[in-house]
């Protein structure tokens, strides 16, 4: 298992008027390989609770166990954890601080205390790993435009070689350009082996990506399982003021207004293909019939 | 981890709470003053008593206003010792060339004392007057200065604006810092070098950060027509009330109190 979290809970500010639970008793294992999307409405706890998975908050009362280390003992060296969950923030471009991009992405793996040589090799690597040409190494990571800063700081923390990559909303602010570029690498990420966990606003970019999806209400683990079953109860999550993918809607929308489709899609693409396949279905019945159009003209 | 008690408005509508910033801003120079005129014991009495009277006037939770003064106890306890240790008079304690002296213990217990005072005062003064009104008040407290040439407006406007992003910039320097942890930073190193460098990624982001927002602030602020004081009119009048009548009263005789047993102890 690589993230166990048992019981859970995590409250800021104990004690004064600031008090407030983040957390609710919240048991949630991340397996090897996954590919996890947390969603939940803003202050549900979804950044509290990835601060969780690589030690940066303790957990008030409960435990956490990343690979095996649990992150509430002292003896816990938490470099160790942070090596083996990488964490990016939310605009992860805004912590980038070196005077070139080389020394940037040597950061996290110089603080693991690796050999000089090492550290290079990991440099180029995670370069290479998020598409941006070894040109840019000798750049300052303040010259660059927005979605290759956000690609430097994705490659800082990927420089660490971690074995899951925990994302908050790795693609708020960019542009569709920018958007695809960075969803599409981190699926990449996932195929060559490396564990996810995906915050996002965006039921569209879960749906699309994840294997497995966690929603958050107040504190608390509400729904957890497969995108396809999970968007499908688009009334419970409309209840959490979350929306379940347009895709969804749609082809659920469409069947129940009579349509043969299977009501199945949570893509865009996956609702294009079941709309075109009911299409295709009504004109080969309707062609015995003559060439007579009408029907339900307009749906 | 960032708390701090000092310019920490506490909602409320008590007396304090109402009185007009220019006078609460006065009162408590007077006092600031007044306190280190005080010598004889008779006098410290006078000071609490106005404190006490503030504090009751403000209906803070006493709790509260102590807490605040947890980042003075440092300074007490220097004060304390360093006055009891080198002030001669008869001894009371010694060990080797150390001395602690009756008279030093006594003087160090009443420099400790106006510490504790002048703290609890001007945080009563932040507790019930929200930043805003505070640079209002000072706005107008300044503004017979601008003759001379002192750009009041703009110095309130700059304080009003330092107040509202410190606790944005607080907020700004612990996700970095996560930030930064997450990718194995150690902040606690040998060596003030070392300590330097192993500060500059979380401070070189936080000074972008601050630059970032301030050419926000200030395309904000020419888009809804901002050119500068002059001609500006405000959306908060300061007004006078009873209440500042009375507040001017209570400092009035505070102040000749401390003047008399000055006169009498001369």
């Amino acid at each position: 298992m690589s993230i166990e979290l048992e019981h859970v809970s995590y409250v800021y500010n104990p004690g004064t008027p600031a008090q407030w639970q983040a957390l609710r008793d919240v048991s949630l294992t991340i397996r090897p390989g996954e590919f996890v999307g947390l969603i939940g409405a803003t202050g549900s706890g979804k950044s509290t609770l990835v601060q969780h998975m690589n030690g940066l908050l303790r957990p008030t009362s409960g435990r956490v166990r990343v690979f095996g280390m649990d992150t509430s003992d002292p003896r816990t060296d938490l470099t160790r954890v942070r090596q083996r969950v990488g964490l990016v923030f939310q605009y992860p471009e805004h912590q980038l601080f070196a005077a070139t991009v080389a020394e940037e992405l040597a950061y996290g793996p110089t603080n693991l205390g690796l050999a000089p040589e090492e550290v290079q090799r990991r440099v180029r690597w995670a370069l290479r790993a998020v598409g941006l040409g070894e040109e840019l190494l000798t750049r300052s990571p303040f010259s660059l435009s927005g979605g290759q800063a956000r690609r430097v700081a994705l490659a800082g923390v990927l420089a660490m070689r971690p074995d899951v990559l925990v994302l908050d909303e790795p693609a708020a602010g960019l542009d569709p350009l920018g958007r695809r570029e960075i969803l599409d690498l981190i699926r990449n990420l996932h195929r060559e082996g490396m564990t996810i966990v995906l915050v996002s606003h965006s039921m569209e970019d879960v749906a699309e990506l994840a294997t497995r999806v966690v929603v958050l209400d107040q504190g608390r683990v509400v729904m957890d399982g497969p995108p396809r079953e999970l968007f499908r109860r688009h009334r419970e999550l409309a209840a959490l003021g979350l929306a379940a993918p347009v895709a969804a809607q749609l082809v659920d929308a469409l069947k129940a207004r009579g349509w043969p489709v299977p009501g199945q899609a949570v893509t865009i693409r996956e609702a294009v293909a079941e709309v075109t396949a009911a299409l295709a279905a009504r004109r080969r019945e309707r062609r015995p019939e003559g060439g007579r159009e009408g029907g339900r003209a307009g749906v | 981890m960032f708390n701090i008690t000092l310019g920490q408005y506490y909602p409320g509508r008590s007396f304090l709470h109402q009185v007009d910033p220019r006078t609460k801003i006065l009162a408590t120079l007077v006092y600031s003053v007044f306190i280190f005129l005080v010598k004889e014991p008779e006098g410290f009495y006078l000071v609490a008593g106005f404190a006490l009277l503030a504090m009751a006037a403000s209906r803070i939770p006493p709790l509260t206003l102590i807490r605040g003064l947890r980042p003075i106890l440092i300074f007490l306890v220097i004060t304390l010792a360093f006055n009891a240790f080198m002030t001669p008079g008869e001894t009371l304690w010694g060990w080797g060339p150390f001395r602690v002296t009756r008279e030093g213990l006594a003087f160090g217990g009443l420099m400790a004392l106006r510490l504790v005072l002048l703290v609890l005062v001007t945080s009563l003064l932040t507790l019930t007057t929200t930043p805003i009104a505070l640079t209002d008040g000072l706005e107008r407290l300044l503004r017979p200065f601008q003759r001379l040439g002192l750009p009041a407006a703009e110095l309130a406007l700059m304080m009003t604006i330092a107040l509202r992003f410190v606790p944005t910039l607080f907020d700004e320097a612990q996700r970095i810092l996560r930030a930064q942890q997450a990718r194995g930073a150690r902040l606690r190193v040998r060596g003030p070098l070392a300590q330097m460098q192993a500060l500059l990624p979380i401070l070189v982001p936080l000074f972008v950060a601050a630059f970032r927002r301030a050419d926000e602030l200030a395309v904000a602020m020419e888009a809804r027509g901002y050119r500068g004081g002059r001609g500006r009119t405000r959306m908060r009048e300061l007004r006078y009330t009873w209440r500042d009548g009375v507040t001017a009263l209570a400092v009035a005789a505070f102040a000749a109190g401390v003047v008399y047993l000055r006169l009498l102890a001369g």
